[in-house]
């Protein structure tokens, strides 16, 4: 398609920096600069050799203008089309995560309003799903999420969406990888890398997983293929996310794709960056976080039994063991408590009185543990 | 010429420095172009002239610029400025 951009909003957008990385990216090399004026790239392609002169200030009176003619130039160069061109400038900085649903309805790119709001809240939990599994590998993420993915979740941008189907775009912006640096990113430990990109690697990464543990756990009909994702991402959260997008939009197909941004290097190109999950796996995916809500840890419980084991070895803290009913059978629960409701479980213990303490039931070897125990209580009869 | 025009050419802040050329032609269009073997003619001439510095205006419609004569818009003209 061969569409100028004339508009002097849309071009003002466009930033000097963001326009530079993406030159740098591209193989343009800055051969003359000006402080605050210009900065002057040149570049070799099929079509020849081109020039492009930078506007460095957005407060230039002809800053339109330039931009326009370096995009005529790009285009020109590149022979891409300007949309495509001014849609990479921008998202230079930040990954983008295309989810496309296929599905009959869509061949016009146009898909039901309430299918768009649920792709757009799917969108994010699938995101928030990824963060959270970023920060702990975890089966199951309940109600309460980490900080660290919250905020991610607060830096992503909706993008304009695409033609093709219907695919909708998220941005999740990235620090860009700076020159110099005393260790390649290729050295480093994946945790080195910013949170973000993390994140979006974890995504690709146990999305494919999961498309894998789908197809192993429908031939064999065990969940074990699903655990076994779990060190990869995979969780309870991301398998609904993805249950959601498909279902929300009645999607034959649903892809989930991934434009590394440029400026910042793509290490672990394992990573696929494009997985495609048919209508059929859905069921399995809902079965799958079925099953690992069951298991997870049961955030702010409240536990109720009696002590039955105690034990202690200095002073500040003490672990006890509760009977208590989990599910629907009596478990028994460790729990580490302080040295005053630690007191407090010898008093229940010696009077045989149930206690009650609120905390995370996790699991733990072969039993059971709570974790965080707050609001450790004897129960007396009359209460 | 209209104000827009002028308050468009006047001040500063552009990266690409503007100028106002005004080309001259005959009164009668036929008399613009002649050729022969020996030549081809295109009658009269540009002029230029930079606005960065010419004050505001409080005119609405249009305004009067002046141009001096001798700033003849010839090669030797456009060297000098693409040189400052």
């Amino acid at each position: 398609m061969k569409a100028s951009i004339r508009d002097e909003a849309t071009l003002a957008t466009v930033v000097p920096v963001d326009t530079a990385a993406y030159l740098r990216t591209r193989g343009w090399r800055e051969v003359d600069r000006k402080d605050l004026l210009y900065a002057v790239w040149v570049n070799s392609f099929a079509a020849g050799d081109f020039e492009i002169l930078l506007p460095l200030d957005r407060g230039f009176r002809d800053y339109t203008l330039r931009t326009a003619e370096l995009l005529s130039t790009l285009e020109l160069a590149e022979g891409r089309s300007q949309l495509e061109i001014l849609r990479d400038i921008s998202t230079t900085f930040a990954d983008v995560i295309r989810i496309r649903a296929q599905h009959e309805a869509s061949k016009d790119g146009s898909l039901s309003l309430q299918g768009g709001v649920s792709l757009v809240e799917n969108a994010r939990e699938l995101l928030l799903a990824a963060a959270c599994s970023t920060v702990s590998k975890r089966s199951y993420f309940p109600t309460r999420k980490p900080d660290a993915a919250l905020h991610y979740v607060e830096k992503l941008r909706m993008g304009q969406t695409e033609r093709g189907s219907y695919v909708m775009t998220v941005q999740s912006p990235v620090p860009p990888t700076l020159q110099g640096a005393l260790f390649p990113d290729e050295d480093l430990p994946e945790s080195a890398e910013p949170f973000e990109r993390q994140v979006t690697k974890t995504l690709m990464r146990a999305i494919a997983a999961l498309r894998e543990a789908a197809d192993e756990s429908a031939a064999t009909g065990d969940i074990r293929p699903f655990q076994e994702a779990v060190p990869l991402g995979v969780s309870a959260n991301l398998c609904d996310a993805l249950v959601g997008l498909q279902e929300g939009t009645d999607s034959e197909w649903l892809e989930v794709g991934m434009s590394w941004a440029p400026a910042r290097h793509m290490t672990a190109s394992t990573i696929q960056s494009r997985v495609r999950l048919p209508r059929e796996v859905s069921p399995v995916l809902q079965e799958a976080g079925r099953i690992f809500k069951q298991v997870a840890p049961l955030e702010e419980i409240t536990l109720q039994g009696f002590v039955t084991d105690l034990h202690r070895e200095d002073s500040r803290t003490g672990t006890i063991t509760v009977s208590a009913v989990v599910g629907d059978r009596f478990r028994k629960v460790r729990v580490d408590l302080d040295a005053g409701d630690y007191d407090r479980a010898i008093s229940a213990h010696r009077e045989r009185l149930p206690i009650t303490c609120e905390g995370d039931l996790v699991r733990e070897g072969k039993g059971y543990a709570l974790k965080n125990p707050r609001s450790f209580c004897i129960q007396r009869e009359e209460d | 010429m209209k104000t827009k025009n002028y308050d468009d050419l006047r001040g500063e802040g552009f990266l690409v420095p503007r100028i106002l050329v005004v080309v001259t032609v005959p009164v009668a269009a036929q008399e613009w172009l002649s050729q022969s073997e020996e030549e081809m003619i295109l009658r009269h001439c540009g002029y230029w002239v930079s606005l960065r510095e010419a004050p505001a205006t409080e005119n609405t419609h249009s305004v009067t610029v002046d141009i001096p004569r001798r700033n003849v818009f010839d090669v030797e003209a456009l060297r000098r400025l693409m040189e400052m």
